[in-house]
């Protein structure tokens, strides 16, 4: 019994991007509670979490934004030409995201060795933390920046994963026009990463007013 | 149609720039609001053109819908009992 | 419809064909036998703990051993039993049948999540075992963080569970939306179907928030992260509003199933359409809705602000309306029906008792001010009991005897069934008012022993314990027994309307040998219904 028990091709992708978005919105909910415990704590240390985001890598965090809006950009393109049937500019804008996902990693990878060599470390660990006369706030605030960054890493790594999977099957041509919901699923895994992304950035590296 | 990737791709880029700028402006309380507001159009641009929820099967769109307004649920009830502790 | 087509257990018996099955029903039997399984292994757990409490002070078991009982008495029926039963097991079986479709959206991911089942399973049955678990299935900070047992194993096996119970929502989700049969519009699906389906939102909606507190409560114990600590500040109270995020729509997980079960029992037994279809399908998405708002009336007492926990009381009573609509429409089908008193329909009746019980002693407890006194006292076990034993359990067997003959082409003796159905009626009851009247004189939960004054309340429900025990090993020899040298039962024994009874029993692999004879609506007792075909034998 394999995919044959499907009325139609159509169907077939209709229920595929529709288990695919129920899959989107449990990763979400994978992040919700994390949130939660972002708002609460914020509320209770308003000034130590803004102290934390200003001692952020705000550049290192906004250079990630533009990298992982663009690999967004080159996937849903790669996905429009495969729709067009044309495979090669297809496999060419999925490459270019895989090698953006790979560097959004590696700036992470940076901007994680620079927090560890300051002595931040999550659960309040770390020299960093000793000169602090009240560090609860930003133990608080830097453990949940290491949880919610990291989880989303280990998308990016899952993403990146099943992108250069695809890239494999378009470039064995097992990936063609006819079977571009496999990737346009793909793509839309790539943008929910987006997604967090876009929400994580304010909270960790922009907001750091006087809240 | 390719204009359409386009032209959201240059307006998450232009949200991206002016969010930026404007983290820089004290905005005191109101910086939280104007970041995470920046961030939900750019979601929802992303979520629109990308991910085309717009001419995706209405089923599509309101687990999406729904999913966030779960997630609202959650953050702000919690933060609703957080918040009024005496 | 009824052609001697090979159907799916002709097709293949070995172990190995079973092992690696795509078929949906082979996939939901398997689910059925594993969460069986674990109802007893819970219900040995239970008997347990009712024998240390026949008599005050220490009976067989010391305190520590007790915590590590009731912590494996929980773990084991909520995630083991409870969640999965009736929507993994039942659901499998049935929903593809029920919409028309030969099999789920995803049938290898269905596989998957049976695989992950057992794989979940193990690492917490083994994790609590080998670890002393003694925390309660909750594991309620700052105690999960400090207990000296060993938590991570189990922690990681709930979290496995819970993707088991994430992928098969998604597929019954993707299933119903595009796998219905041509011309089964949304209002014209089965009851049951609908119960499943809001169930599965449900399960994709809260079981990752679950997931991730417990992966907090695993780094705070592996890397000493803090998050809920507080001595550094931290709040445990948010572990709770992400506990019970998960926790109580997780109750709905397993009682909106056990309501479709109902309907659809109901209306079979009554042989009439049901009181109202609009209001039972909406009272159901109703509940599926308004059950992700109320979770806080768990926290009334642990410190959360007299606003949340007014605001929680009221949303929690809003489950209620839902829930008496359903119990209206169910009463309202029996109404000048013509009933017909099986089995299936005795445990609906013990269903329709238990549950207006347990749900109105659910509003009792949502009021705060009275909740103050019976927080955290076998008040809140009775009436929890009320709703997963009385409610769930009974609707499982409500289920398995009106499904039997679909499964296995044969039929149980229906006598020994109205016995065994009696018996857990008795024995339930015996169990659990006693237990009630406990909880009013202020005996708190998971406590090992109690006053001297408490003693006769306590053997009694020891008592009502075995009553209830031995009626399901009696329940459970009689079935095996059908299973095996059952009288055969024919396709539609009972004579019902629904889709499910339009095929041979069991089905053949593909469910259909043409195209499933849909037309006539599933609750049609009308002239020339297709129950009116069935060999009614009584």
């Amino acid at each position: 019994m394999s995919e044959a028990h499907f009325e139609s091709a159509e169907r077939q992708a209709d229920a595929a991007r529709l288990g695919m978005w129920a899959f989107l919105v449990s990763e979400v909910f994978l992040f919700a509670g994390l949130f939660t415990l972002y708002g609460a704590y914020r509320a209770a240390w308003p000034e130590a979490f803004a102290e934390g985001v200003r001692h952020g890598a705000k550049m290192l965090g906004s250079l990630n934004t533009v990298i992982l809006i663009t690999s967004s950009f080159a996937v849903a393109s790669s996905l429009r030409a495969l729709q067009e049937d044309r495979p090669r500019v297809a496999l060419r804008w999925l490459l270019g995201t895989l090698a953006l996902a790979l560097g959004f990693l590696a700036v992470k990878a940076v901007e994680y060795h620079g927090h560890v060599h300051e002595g931040i470390l999550p659960g309040g660990h770390g020299h960093h933390f000793a000169t602090l006369s009240a560090p609860a706030g930003q133990a608080a605030f830097f453990t949940l920046y290491y949880v919610m960054t990291g989880l989303h890493a280990l998308h990016v790594v899952a993403g990146a994963a099943v992108l250069a999977w695809l890239a494999w099957r378009l470039h064995t041509g097992a990936l063609d026009a006819r079977r571009a919901h496999v990737l346009s699923n793909g793509a839309l895994y790539w943008h929910l990463v987006d997604c967090v992304w876009i929400v994580l950035w304010p909270l960790f590296y922009l907001t750091g007013g006087q809240a | 149609m390719k204009r359409r990737d386009v032209g959201a791709f240059v307006a998450l880029l232009t949200l991206t720039g002016l969010s930026l700028g404007a983290s820089y402006v004290p905005l005191g309380a109101w910086g939280m609001a104007v970041a995470l507001g920046f961030a939900a159009i750019k979601v929802s641009v992303v979520a629109v053109v990308f991910m085309h929820l717009a001419r995706s099967p209405r089923a599509e769109a309101l687990f999406a819908l729904g999913a966030v307004v779960v997630v609202a649920i959650l953050v702000l009830l919690a933060a609703a009992d957080v918040m009024t502790r005496t | 419809m009824s052609g001697r087509t090979p159907d799916a257990k002709a097709a293949d018996t070995g172990l190995k064909a079973w092992l690696t099955t795509r078929d949906h029903k082979r996939i939901g039997i398997m689910f059925l036998v594993a969460t069986t399984a674990a109802m007893a292994l819970g219900g040995v757990f239970a008997l347990l703990l009712r024998l240390e409490l026949l008599m005050p002070g220490e009976t067989i078991v010391d305190p520590m051993t007790y915590n590590r009982l009731f912590t494996l008495h929980g773990v084991t029926m909520v995630w083991l039993f409870m969640i999965p039963v009736i929507p993994s097991g039942f659901g499998n079986y049935l929903l593809p049948i029920m919409i028309g479709a030969r099999d789920v959206a995803f049938p290898r991911l269905n596989l998957a999540s049976f695989y992950i089942y057992l794989v979940g399973a193990a690492i917490t049955l083994a994790g609590m075992y080998f670890g002393a678990a003694d925390t309660g299935w909750t594991f309620y900070v700052p105690y999960s963080t400090t207990s000296a047992a060993a938590l991570v194993p189990v922690l990681l096996g709930v979290f496995t569970l819970g993707w088991s119970s994430v992928l098969t929502g998604i597929n019954f989700i993707a299933t119903v939306h595009t796998m219905r049969t041509e011309g089964l519009g949304w209002m014209r699906m089965p009851l049951f179907v609908w119960t499943v389906y809001g169930t599965s939102i449900i399960q994709v909606l809260v079981t990752p928030v679950l997931g991730m507190a417990l992966m907090l409560i695993g780094f705070d114990r592996l890397l000493d992260w803090g998050i809920f600590d507080p001595a550094r500040g931290g709040d445990p109270v948010l572990y709770q509003h992400l506990f019970w995020f998960y926790s109580h729509p997780a109750v709905y997980i397993m009682i909106l199933p056990a309501m479709g079960v109902i309907s659809d029992v109901v209306c079979a037994f009554a042989r009439k359409n049901p009181f109202s279809y609009e209001a039972i399908v909406w009272s159901t998405m109703g509940i599926t809705f308004v059950g992700l708002l109320t979770w806080g009336h768990h926290m009334f007492t642990a410190g959360m602000s007299t606003f949340g926990a007014g605001a929680f009381g009221i949303l929690s009573m809003l489950v209620a309306i839902f829930s008496a609509i359903k119990v209206f429409t169910w009463v309202g089908t029996l109404y000048k029906g013509s009933i017909a008193l099986d089995t299936p329909l005795l445990y609906v009746l013990a269903f329709l008792f238990l549950f207006i019980f347990g749900g109105m002693t659910g509003v009792a407890v949502a009021t705060t001010s009275l909740d103050v006194h019976w927080h955290d006292t076998y008040f809140v076990v009775a009436h929890f009991h009320f709703i997963m034993v009385g409610g769930t359990i009974s609707a499982f067997l409500a289920a398995l005897h009106y499904w039997l003959p679909k499964l296995s082409g044969r039929r149980y003796p229906e006598r020994l069934g109205r016995l065994g159905a009696a018996g857990v009626f008795v024995g339930f009851n015996l169990t659990f008012v006693p237990q009630f009247l406990l909880g009013n004189r202020g005996m708190p939960r998971r406590y090992f022993d109690y006053p001297p004054a408490m003693h006769t309340l306590n053997a009694i429900s020891t008592v009502g314990s075995w009553v209830l025990g031995a009626s399901m090993l009696f329940i459970a020899s009689y079935l095996l027994r059908s299973l095996l040298r059952g009288e055969p039962a024919g396709d539609n024994p009972w004579g019902a309307a629904g889709f499910e009874w339009r095929t041979s029993s069991p089905p053949p692999v593909h469910n259909w040998t043409g195209e499933p004879p849909f037309e006539r609506g599933a609750y049609d007792y009308t002239e020339g219904s297709p129950a009116l075909e069935g060999a009614r034998d009584e």
